[in-house]
């Protein structure tokens, strides 16, 4: 009887000391393969974060570029010729007419660019309900000067996209805007002015 | 052939088992029971002890969008804490260019939230409006560098550029004077864009606003500088509770009733931002304007270090003496007034 139990008491003993250090040597496989498995999976979606970036970015570039081609090009046009201010009008149209991926498209003139009685001087052209709409924008509530779209371009002195804005008054309508500074010289009566460049701002906003 | 089995042990099992299932039922049950009381503790308190007369109509004018600057009032009135105290609040939301001083000043809302220096010019123009309640305790604005750009001190400052909020140039200029520094100043919108894009060195901000935007936009707060105008001896106090005087003459009541239940209002909100966090967001959703809740809980966290002074565990109303002097002397010598209006006619505190 009691040889009985002293063998029960030994095998026991031994089934729970090769358990347990299985269970033990399980347990670190376990964890290696865990953490192994978890770095190569953060390091394969880190990757295709990375590429999915890259891709979503060069398909927007695609769109972007092909827009930002339109201004830069008008900007060429602008500043060939003295045109006045009715014939830049008349070309503004033509470009969104003809360029059905612009929504809407602006010179931006500086301070009293048109005199000391206006301040503001910026014809814009837009798409509404199908047609091709006009108005002049700039006033007290609609300062342009320190808006991103004229500002940014005017102080780095190179082009720019804004960031996505909602254009209340004047396009009414959420937007993303591509301006280029451009150059002209004014000549006033017989006198070169100091500041004899003025800079006018084209304006287009692809929705 | 019958089979007899020992069951006092199998007993003994039913009965502890059947003794904790009664326990953890009746804990559910009183957990839940607390749960619904505290969910609807706040509100049936306050309505059992509201006013039982019928609710004065009353409009607030914040000088802003919804967030969470107006975080008290938003609180306020979604809690039911204006209704405890007898009023029946309408926010009027903020429109772009219609500023908050156009319609106190026309009589258009019966309260309105103003910064000191905007309240002083309105007086000063002839609106006879009066401060009942001052609620920020420190100026927030700041100036904010890149450490890249090597401006350290404010003498660094020299000859830079700096993109400061159209119209808001005063207190700029009186540093930049104060500290004689030759700085060009480039007047820009509401936003961060042109200092991001290093278009100008300096940019001024909202400590509880555009500080946190440049962070969001890809900057380590240590790899920014930072100068606090209250630190440089420019602490402009900014939010108060305005109303014309003859409100306050007509109604003083209904005066101290707002005043009191906005201040219950930020309390809550400061001690619950969560809860705030979640009004506010459904108010701004309500209004069609983004929300982000980590911009929104920045805002309410550095609202309670400007309303709560440090210290202190609660809202200090009160405008000194010293303080108001000083905003108005600023703007007198700045040709914004022409004559500072007397303390006590502007300042006329409610009864807390």
């Amino acid at each position: 009887m009691k040889n009985q139990k002293e063998k029960k008491g030994l095998a026991f003993k031994l089934i729970l000391f090769i358990f347990t250090s299985v269970a033990i040597i399980f347990s670190a496989i376990f964890l290696y393969n865990y953490n192994i498995s978890r770095k190569i999976v953060e390091r394969n979606l880190k990757l295709s974060a990375e590429n999915l970036t890259v891709s979503t970015v060069s398909k927007v570039d695609k769109v972007l570029s092909s827009i930002q081609k339109i201004p830069d090009n008008f900007s060429k046009i602008i500043e060939s010729k003295d045109y006045s201010k009715e014939e830049m009008i008349k070309i503004l149209r033509q470009e969104v007419e003809n360029n059905p991926e612009i929504y809407g498209c602006a010179l931006a003139f500086e301070p009293y660019y048109y005199g000391t009685t206006q301040k503001y001087c910026s014809p814009y052209f837009y798409r509404k309900s199908g047609k091709i709409e006009f108005k002049y924008i700039g006033d007290e509530k609609y300062d342009y000067f320190t808006m991103d779209w004229y500002q940014i371009p005017k102080e780095l002195n190179h082009p720019v996209w804004s960031e996505p804005y909602f254009d209340e008054g004047a396009g009414d309508a959420v937007m993303s805007t591509y301006s280029v500074p451009l150059y002209r010289e004014k000549k006033r009566e017989e006198t070169v002015y100091r500041h004899s460049y003025r800079r006018c701002f084209p304006r287009l906003a692809a929705g | 052939m019958m089979a007899d089995i020992n069951l006092s042990f199998l007993k003994k099992i039913h009965w502890e088992t059947f003794i904790f299932i009664v326990m953890a039922i009746a804990m559910m049950s009183c957990n839940g029971k607390m749960k619904k009381e505290s969910n609807s503790g706040i509100k049936t308190g306050i309505v059992a002890s509201g006013n039982a007369g019928k609710l004065r109509e009353v409009t607030f004018l914040p000088y802003w969008v919804t967030n969470a600057q107006f975080a008290g009032y938003y609180v306020a009135q979604e809690m039911g804490i204006y209704k405890k105290y007898g009023i029946d609040l309408k926010i009027i939301p903020y429109q772009p260019f219609i500023t908050s001083t156009d319609l106190i000043r026309d009589g258009k809302t019966d309260f309105a939230a103003l910064w000191l220096v905007n309240a002083l010019e309105l007086e000063a123009s002839g609106a006879d409006i009066v401060n009942i309640a001052q609620l920020s305790s420190r100026s927030s604005l700041m100036l904010v560098t890149k450490k890249k750009s090597g401006i350290k001190t404010l003498k660094d400052m020299n000859g830079k550029r700096a993109g400061i909020w159209s119209g808001f140039e005063l207190q700029p200029k009186a540093l930049f004077n104060k500290y004689h520094l030759d700085i060009k100043i480039v007047p820009i919108g509401s936003s961060n864009n042109l200092f991001l894009m290093d278009g100008v060195d300096i940019t001024n901000a909202n400590w509880f606003d555009e500080y946190h935007s440049i962070i969001n936009s890809g900057y380590n707060p240590d790899e920014l500088n930072t100068f606090f105008f209250a630190d440089y001896g420019l602490n402009f106090l900014e939010d108060g509770i305005y109303c014309l005087s003859d409100k306050l003459k007509k109604d003083p009541k209904l005066c101290a009733d707002f005043v009191n239940a906005t201040l219950e209002g930020w309390m809550y909100a400061f001690n619950n931002p969560d809860k705030a966090i979640d009004i506010v967001v459904n108010y701004a959703q309500k209004a069609k304007l983004p929300a982000n809740r980590i911009h929104q809980r920045w805002m309410l966290d550095r609202y309670k270090d400007l309303y709560i002074p440090k210290g202190k565990t609660t809202i200090n109303t009160s405008l000194s003496e010293k303080d108001y002097h000083f905003v108005a002397d600023v703007l007198k010598q700045s040709g914004l007034i022409k004559q500072v209006p007397l303390y006590d006619n502007f300042y006329q505190p409610v009864k807390r």
